[in-house]
Order: C-alpha cells, then structure tokens, then sequence
C-alpha cells in the first residue's frame, strides 16, 4: 500500500497546487457544531469493520501528530478536535495546510529530508512546510521500504512513517476530489441536448451520461473514431478529468454497497470507478454521490453545510442500518467522547492520594467506627469511581466487538489492571490492613498510564478485525482470560514484593513485624492465586493449537513465555515449601517473577518470531530494557541489606 | 547370630542409602533446580529462535538430553536439554509423590495435581514418540489419500516386475548415518541389488561438476552440501546412490535429491528400477477430495477472515461431505485433518488457490486436556482448602 501510495504521491505533483506558503500563525476557521456532530456518528469502513467517522479520525490524527487534537498557534489558542479536523480535511483542505500536523521526534530526519528545523527537537510541521521537501521525503522513503524491516534504523523507519503519514494525508485531503469536479457541455458537443454550455456537477454528469453516450454513438456510427468530434473529444477530457480525480488511491470508505452480500464499501472515487465500469450506477449510490456532492458544493455557507452533512449521515446512516452495521455506531462514539480510560487514570490518581493520606489516620482502636468508616469512604469512593469507569469501559468494548474483554495487546493492559485491581480488593476485604487497598490505586494508576501510552505510541485502532485464527469466542473468554489473570496476578505480586523490599530498604514500619508478615502472606497467596491461572491459562493454549493446529506444544516464543511464569510460580512455592526461601526470599522472587511476566507480556513480542505474530510489536526494547534493569537494581539492593542484617 | 546382626545391619544400612536416594531424587531441592533449569533452557530456547529457526532450536534444546551453550566466541558450557528434565521431573514427581502421599492425604488437592502433572508428563511423552505430524496441500478438485511428513524424507526405492510395482524405504533416520562422506549399504536377500548411499546432505543442491569434481561426479553432477535452513522445511536432501547387482554384476549409480522433478529410472535384470528422495509420506484410511476452497478477507483489507474448505471424505463406497476451518478440525479414525494454510503465496487476485491441511495421528489426542482438568481440580482444591483455613484462623483471632 505504501508502495502505491508513494508512486501516487510521486507522481501527484498537482497536489502542491493545494500547497500555499506558510503563514505565521494558522488560521482557524472553526465548523459549524452540527456539521462536526453529524460527521462525528458517520459510519464509515475502516481496517475491516465499520466504525464511527470519530473514531477513524482520531487514530488518524493519532498517527500524523502523535495527539488526540490539533493545537493551533501558542498559549491559549483553540484545540480542534479530531473529528472537525478530518472533516476540515474533506471540506476544506487548504484550510488545514499551515497546521502543525506531522510528529517529527529527531533532529536527523529533519536533516535528512532537508526541512527547516523548528525550536524544539520533537516537533509538528505542518504540510506546507513538508510539501517544499516532499520529493526528497518520499524518495528516501521509497530506499527504505526496500531494506528488510529488521535491519531498518530508527531514523530510517521514522522517515518512511512520516512519508506513510504525508501519503496518507494527501489521499485524505483528495478523499472528496470527485465530487468537486465541475464538467461543461456545449451545444457544440451535443447540439440536440443543450442549447447553450450547461456547467454540472459529477452527480448531475454521471446521470446524464447514458443519455450522452447513446448520443455519441448515433454520431460516430460504426466507423472508426473522428479525431475532430466535438463530443467525443469533450467527454474523453471529462472522462479523463474524472479519472485523475481517482488518481489519489482510496483512504475512506463512505458508501455501503447495494448487495448485501458484498461486504466491501466503496470509496467516493470507487463509486465513480464502478460507474465507468460497469456503465450504471444503483440508485442508493447515486444519492450516496448526490449527498457527497452536496457536501462540498455547500462551501462557507454554514446553513447549507449543516443540512449537506446531515443528509450525508442520514443517508449513510439507514443504508447501514439496512445491513445490519449500525448497531455499535453510537456506543462506540460514545466510548471515546467518553474518555473512560483517561478518567480512570485521574481518578486513580486521586485514588492514591485518598489512600496516602488514610494512613496518617491512627490505627484501628484509637478511631472511633464513624470517623473510620468516613475515613473507608474518602479512601473508597475514588478508587470505586475509577475502577467503574475502567470496569464500564472494558464492558463497552466488549458489547461492540461481540467479543471477550481481551483480543489484542491494549486490552490486555486494561484488562491486567482490572483484575489486579480487582484482586487487591478482595485480599483487602479478607486481610483488612490497608495494605492491599494501597496498592489498588497504584497499579490502577499505572496500567491506565500503561494503556494511554501504548494507545499513543501504537497509533492504531484498538478495536482492530481479528486474525482468522482468533476467531472463537470459546477460546479467547477460557485460555486468554486465564492467562491474563496469570499476569495480573504475577504483577500484583510484584508489588507487593517491592513494597516488602523498598520498605526494608527505606526503614517503612521498622518495627512492624507484622506488616512484614502480612505482606509475605499476600504475596504467597497472590502466587498461589497466579499459578492456578497461569497453569490453566497455558494448559487451556496448549489444547486450543492443539485442536487448532494439531499440536499441544510447539515451543513456540509466547507459549514459552508463558511456560516460564509458571515454572517461576512452580519454583517459589516449592523453594518455600522445602524452607529454601523465607520472607526476603519470597519478595525478591515477588519482584523477579513480575520481570518474567514481563517478559512473557511484552518481551517475546519483540523476537518478532513465532505463531503469535498478531501480537509482534516493536519500538519498546527501551523501555523493557530500564524495567528490567531498574528491577535488577531493587533485588541486588534488597540483597544486599539482606546480607547486612544478617551480618 | 553374629552373621544375622552383620547382615541385618548391612541391610539397614543399604536401606538407608536406598531411602536417602529416594529422598533426594524425590526431594523439593530437585524439585527447583530441575525447574530452574528448565526456566533456563526454555529462556535460551526462545531467545535462540531468533536467529535458529523453531525446528533446529527444538532438536537442541528440547528433545535433547545435553546441549551445548555458547557463552562467548568458542567458550560454551553444556547444560541438560529438555529431554533429560522431563525424565527428571517425571521420577521427582513420582518419587515425592509416593514418598509425601501419606502426609497428604489432609490434602488431597496436591496429589491430583500432581497426578495431573505425571499424567502430562506421560501424554508428551507418548505424544513425542508415538505420534504422526504431516501435512497435504490441494487445489479444488484434487484429492489424496496420503500425507506427508514436513520434516522427514525418504529414499523411495520402486522396483517394477511387468505390471507389478513393489516400493522399498530407506528412511531418513537410516540416512543419517551416511552423512559427510560416508556411506551406507541396505542388503536384502530377496533383491537383486544392494543399495548404496553415500553422503547423505541434508541440506544440498545439485550443480554441474567442475574438472576438479568430477571423480565424485554422477553424471555429471555433483551434491553441493549447504547449511541448514532456518526453517527446517525449507532444508532440501540429497545423497549418492549406487544399486550394485548380485553376483559382481554391473552398478548404477544416481544422484537423488528431493526437488528432483523425475526420479532415476534405470534397468536391471529387465526389470524397471526408479529412485528418487521422497518426503515421508504416511496412508490414510481414507480418499480426501477438496470440493471447494474458499478464503474470506475482511472487507478492504489483506487480511484473512475465513479460510474453509469443502471436502469430501471417500472411504470405500461411502462419501461424506465435510467441512474443515480455523478452530474446527475433521477428526476421523485417529486422523486430525486442520485448516492450516493456503497459498501460494502472494496469488494475485482470481488465481487459483490451494488448500493446505495439517494431519495429525496423535494416541494421545484429549489426554493434556483431561490433564489440565485433572490439574485444575486439584488446584482448586488445595487453593480453596487453604482459603478456607486462613479465614477460619482470622475469625478465631478476632
């Protein structure tokens, strides 16, 4: 795709003519609300499943900038939301030239591509200022798709992303091309027709042309084509105006096709395309088309924008609605504009702090039962808010994808958090402590920083169409589920361990034995909790390929990943239970059993080798690599206060 | 009396030692570090498969009982394979089991997960020796009543007697003997030839010889050895043949290597003689016809939703219709059929596809299910006895 798009861009020289020099400050001309509402619930087809206009927009944007919105100009100046931006794009491309759009993260692709540094090191150009360099850029990106993916450099495998990005912005902003197209007839052309030059639109063109071609032909007969016919000549030229409006390849699937077996959608260009092919065009397309034309012949003029868009939405609306594709549209709009998962990460924060200061609270038999239960729902009552959201979140995306909470890696992570969540308040309910309670907020915090992160860095839809061998219901709610559960109980346990060690380290409680204690107790439990699921969740993907694929085990990166976590949990409990690991002992393993499971997590994923390749990800071998170092440095502390106490 | 106190002692004695070895082998001590080592071995095993690939990392690391892991440049240190700690694990299981049962009779939840475990343990094993992994690929309208190995090839000796054709093995794991210039020759009374191999390469390529090569030239080529494939399947065996007649008779010698098109056709004694390095191949008891293949994308993407397969089953008179996908194998007799693949890759759109199965005859099909049941049961037994006594102890504090 990159390939194609590349040669079209290459060749696309016309676009600059949308290319104006770059002012000082963008301009922002907002939409009217309406106009960015009805785009907001537009259903569109996107990687495989149609989904709300909001929701391609805002990974799209994701992808170009690295942001949820566009910030124009500095200080307090407006945001425009993903939505209005892509609508903006498709309305009203040359308003968008001069915005900061494109994420450059280093200086050497600035220097390679030969555009005018800004201030800052990681920064947004905007078109205008990448379509002066564009030919170089899309060069330099055409050498770098060649070389093997795992050889390539960063800087290198940045400069082919923001050639993708400039490619697919270009096939965005002529998304709509066809519908701008304005033909003429004359009565020079069709005499009989027309009796002076009739100006139309590609709508009005398009059912008028049976009528034209009909013409045509009772004018050339049979012979061989005139090279002077004033009407063959005046439709070849539109013809091929029409063509070069498809030119630009495809980026948005707007229209639901007539057949209900067809489960492709067509894009503006592709309706055009079907018609010169096939000679005719549905009725349902040709409002489809009428609607788009509409669109972009209402201008500035806000009223008229405003009934254009909403015709459009209705009209792709009830075709939708027809095929039975609408059903998620709202829910799914409403997810986002939702925000759960970023307000569970604030509440959780806020969480945290509740439950840092409910330890200034006197112990238990110097507070009252009233001042301790307002202390329990100040604590509560945050942690409860966020972990509904969380909860409510993860139920939502399962009623859209008709699917178990966990298909693909970002669930996992909102998925870890719940339950590890989840489970440090049923240990608190049984323990009552304080200890597990502190912990929820922590580990709320941050699987929903985990998961805003990766949703940034991935810069993909996170509700992505499943691999033919994902899709069972049965094995993805039984083997995933448990196995995730392993993970979150391997992490939970992990940090209780590093509170155990920190704690020593740091002199927490000095004298409470017992808090010491009760720790150890929790982390020897939550193993004994993660071993079961981890055992099973490994099991249960044992039997699954082998009922797949016909074999219980094929050593393959993530099974083995797997493998280890319970080799691990095997290993601490059996140490333990043959008095080889105390207290210290079973926290350090604590902290090294949740560098196993992230191993296993994200780890193998990095091989980039092995039957799981839906889950392959790359460009965190950093981040991994501290984790695991800084998780090095906690144990070899501990053990070396370990070994002083002793001493 | 003093001869029976002596014997009685010594006795004890060996009782003893006998019991301090039990106690060893069936010791929580092996226990981690038999699991400590496998934790090693599976880590280095994955990390190794990314520049070995899984076929090769598996020989060595998993089915082995040592291997040898390099540490830097020539250094490298051996360290038990996977082989070897399965067996290990097996009798420290076994051992701690029989020896700790009577202590865990309060907790029974233990013994059934680890009879689960032994139960595991001895599914793989029957699994890993006794089982038959191979593949078909058909294009729609085909049909085979055979599979073949992935792995594993064969020198197929075919000799025709008038309209009789009798078909003669010497399969690979009697090849490998043969390797790096050696030979090895196959006798039977009942054959007018002995059969000859030499310098089976399991991975090799045929080119013209040069002046230099001739004297190990056949006809005119000879075996260019290469270095194993990442992907085992991808590793293409050769070998020198040579069929010495009886009797001091004239030999024929050939070069047989498996993506040969035609196999060597020669006569001897007036009867027809054809060699040629086969896969593998196992029958089935019954005729597999591909009616239909059909791949499903999602909607403008590259991406597979659906791959399924209409066959038809043949088994003497009899047909069934069946139809095979991701996630729902045809089982029949023993026989697994899965949907694993199609291709060839990168068909352009319209052209005609093929479907690839994967055919498993496994004794132990269901039995890691029945383990991971038998397993989870005794979990949640010990788990919940435990959770149960923790609660009952807090009460009583309160």
């Amino acid at each position: 795709m990159l390939k194609r798009s590349l040669l079209i861009g290459a060749i696309g020289s016309s676009l600059l003519s949308l290319a104006v020099p770059a002012a000082e400050h963008p301009v922002y001309t907002p939409l009217p609300v309406a106009v960015v509402e009805s785009f907001r619930g537009l259903p569109l087809q996107d990687g495989g499943r149609v989904k709300p206009f909001d929701t391609v927009a805002r990974f799209t944007l994701l992808r170009l900038s690295g942001k949820r919105s566009v910030r124009i100009g500095e200080g307090r100046a407006a945001r425009v939301s993903a939505t209005e931006w892509m609508a903006q794009a498709l309305l009203f491309p040359e308003r968008i030239m001069d915005w900061p759009l494109f994420v450059v993260d280093s200086s050497e692709v600035v220097v390679a591509i030969g555009v005018e540094a800004h201030a800052k090191k990681r920064s947004r150009f905007s078109y205008n200022e990448l379509a002066a360099v564009r030919e170089r850029l899309f060069t330099l990106a055409s050498d770098y798709i060649a070389l093997d993916a795992k050889l390539r450099s960063v800087h290198q495998t940045s400069v082919l992303n923001l050639g993708q990005n400039v490619s697919d912005f270009e096939r965005l902003i002529h998304t709509l091309d066809v519908a701008r197209g304005r033909f003429t007839l004359t009565p020079a052309m069709f005499p009989e027709i027309v009796t002076s030059d009739v100006e139309m639109n590609v709508s009005e063109f398009l059912h008028i042309f049976p009528l034209l071609r009909e013409r045509l032909r009772d004018q050339i007969g049979d012979g061989e084509l005139p090279e002077d016919n004033p009407a063959l000549n005046g439709l070849t030229e539109i013809l091929g105006t029409l063509s070069q409006g498809m030119s630009f390849g495809v980026f948005l699937h707007t229209t639901p096709p007539d057949d209900p077996d067809d489960g492709a959608w067509l894009a503006p260009s592709e309706l055009v395309d079907r018609f010169l092919s096939a000679g005719t065009l549905s009725a349902q397309a040709a409002t489809h088309l009428a609607a788009l034309v509409a669109l972009v012949e209402a201008g500035e003029n806000g009223a008229a924008l405003a009934v254009a868009a909403a015709t459009l939405q209705r009209t792709v609306r009830s075709a939708a609605q027809a095929r039975g594709e609408l059903r998620h549209i709202d829910m799914e709009t409403h997810l986002y504009s939702g925000d759960y998962f970023f307000r569970s990460l604030f509440w959780y924060l806020i969480a945290f702090i509740a439950v840092a200061c409910s330890w200034l609270l006197p112990p238990r038999p110097k507070t009252s039962r009233l001042s301790r239960m307002v202390g329990w729902s100040i604590t509560l009552t945050p942690l409860a808010i966020a972990t509904v959201l969380l909860i409510a979140g993860i139920t939502l995306r399962c009623i859209i994808r008709g699917r178990p909470p966990v298909t693909n890696l970002y669930e996992t992570i909102l998925f870890i958090t719940a339950v590890s969540v989840l489970v440090s308040v049923v240990i608190e309910w049984i323990v009552r402590d304080r200890i597990a309670i502190s912990l929820a907020p922590v580990l709320g915090a941050a699987g929903m920083f985990l998961a805003n992160k990766y949703e940034l860095k991935e810069a993909v839809d996170t509700m992505p169409s499943l691999v033919a061998v994902l899709d069972t219901n049965f094995w993805l709610s039984t083997h995933v589920t448990c196995i995730t559960t392993g993970y979150a109980a391997g992490l939970l346990a992990g940090a209780l361990g590093h509170l155990y060690i920190l704690g020593k380290l740091f002199g927490f409680k000095r004298d409470d034995a017992a808090f010491y204690s009760s720790v150890t107790r929790m982390t020897y439990g939550v193993f004994c909790f993660g071993l079961f699921f981890a055992f099973v969740g490994t099991m249960l993907g044992g039997v699954w390929a082998n009922y797949s694929w016909g074999r219980f085990w094929g050593w393959d990166p993530k099974e083995n990943g797997a493998l280890m976590i319970v080799l691990w949990h095997l290993i601490v409990i059996h140490a333990r239970m043959g008095g080889f690991i105390r207290d210290f002992g079973i926290a350090a393993c604590a902290v090294f059993g949740a560098a196993i499971v992230a191993f296993s997590w994200w780890g193998v994923n990095l091989l980039g080798v092995g039957l799981h390749s839906y889950g392959f990800t790359s460009g965190i071998a950093r981040a991994l690599t501290i984790y695991w170092c800084i998780e090095a440095v906690i144990i070899l502390l501990g053990l070396a206060w370990r070994a002083r106490h002793k001493a | 009396m003093g001869v029976l106190m002596i014997k009685e002692a010594s006795l004890r004695k060996t009782a003893r030692i006998i019991e301090s070895v039990l106690a060893l082998l069936g010791s929580y001590g092996l226990a981690v570090i038999i699991l400590s080592f496998q934790l090693i071995l599976t880590f280095l095993g994955t990390i190794a498969q990314t520049n070995q690939g899984l076929y090769l990392v598996q020989k060595k690391y998993f089915d082995s009982f040592f291997f040898m892991q390099p540490l830097y440049g020539p250094l490298a240190i051996p360290l038990p394979g996977g082989y070897l700690l399965m067996l290990l694990l097996f009798y420290n299981l076994l051992i701690g089991g029989i020896i700790r049962a009577p202590r865990r009779l309060r907790q029974p939840g233990m013994l059934i997960a680890h009879g689960g475990i032994l139960f595991l343990l001895i599914s793989g094993f029957v699994s890993h020796h006794f089982s038959l992994n191979g593949g078909m690929q058909l294009f729609e309208g085909e049909s085979a009543a055979e599979f073949s190995s992935f792995n594993d090839w064969t020198i197929e000796v075919q000799r025709q007697v008038g309209d009789t054709i009798t078909v003669y093995h010497l399969p690979q794991h009697h090849l490998m003997s043969a390797q790096g210039g050696h030979e090895r020759t196959f006798i039977a009374d009942d054959l007018p030839v002995d059969i000859t191999v030499a310098s089976y390469a399991v991975n090799c390529v045929p080119l013209p010889a040069r002046e230099a090569m001739l004297s190990a030239a056949v006809d005119g080529f000879y075996l260019q050895t290469l270095p194993g494939a990442a992907e085992s399947e991808q590793n293409v065996p050769g070998a020198y043949v040579l069929l010495s007649e009886k009797g001091g008779g004239p030999t024929h010698s050939a070069v047989v290597w498996g993506r040969e098109r035609a196999p060597y056709a020669t006569t001897i004694n007036g009867e027809q003689w054809r060699v040629a390095m086969v896969h593998q191949t196992w029958p089935l008891p019954f005729r597999i016809v591909l009616d239909k293949f059909t791949v499903k994308l999602h909607p403008n993407t590259g991406m597979a939703k659906v791959f399924l397969s209409d066959v038809t089953k043949i088994e003497g008179r009899s047909s069934e219709s069946i139809k095979i996908t991701m996630n729902e194998p045809f089982r029949y007799k023993g026989y697994t059929l899965f949907q694993s693949s199609w291709g060839p890759p990168d068909a352009p759109a319209g052209a005609r596809l093929y479907s690839g199965f994967a055919v498993v005859k496994n004794p132990v099909d269901h039995w890691p299910l029945y383990a991971c049941i038998i397993v989870s049961i005794g979990l949640l037994i010990h788990f919940f006895q435990r959770l149960a006594a923790h609660l009952r102890a807090g009460r009583a504090s309160c």
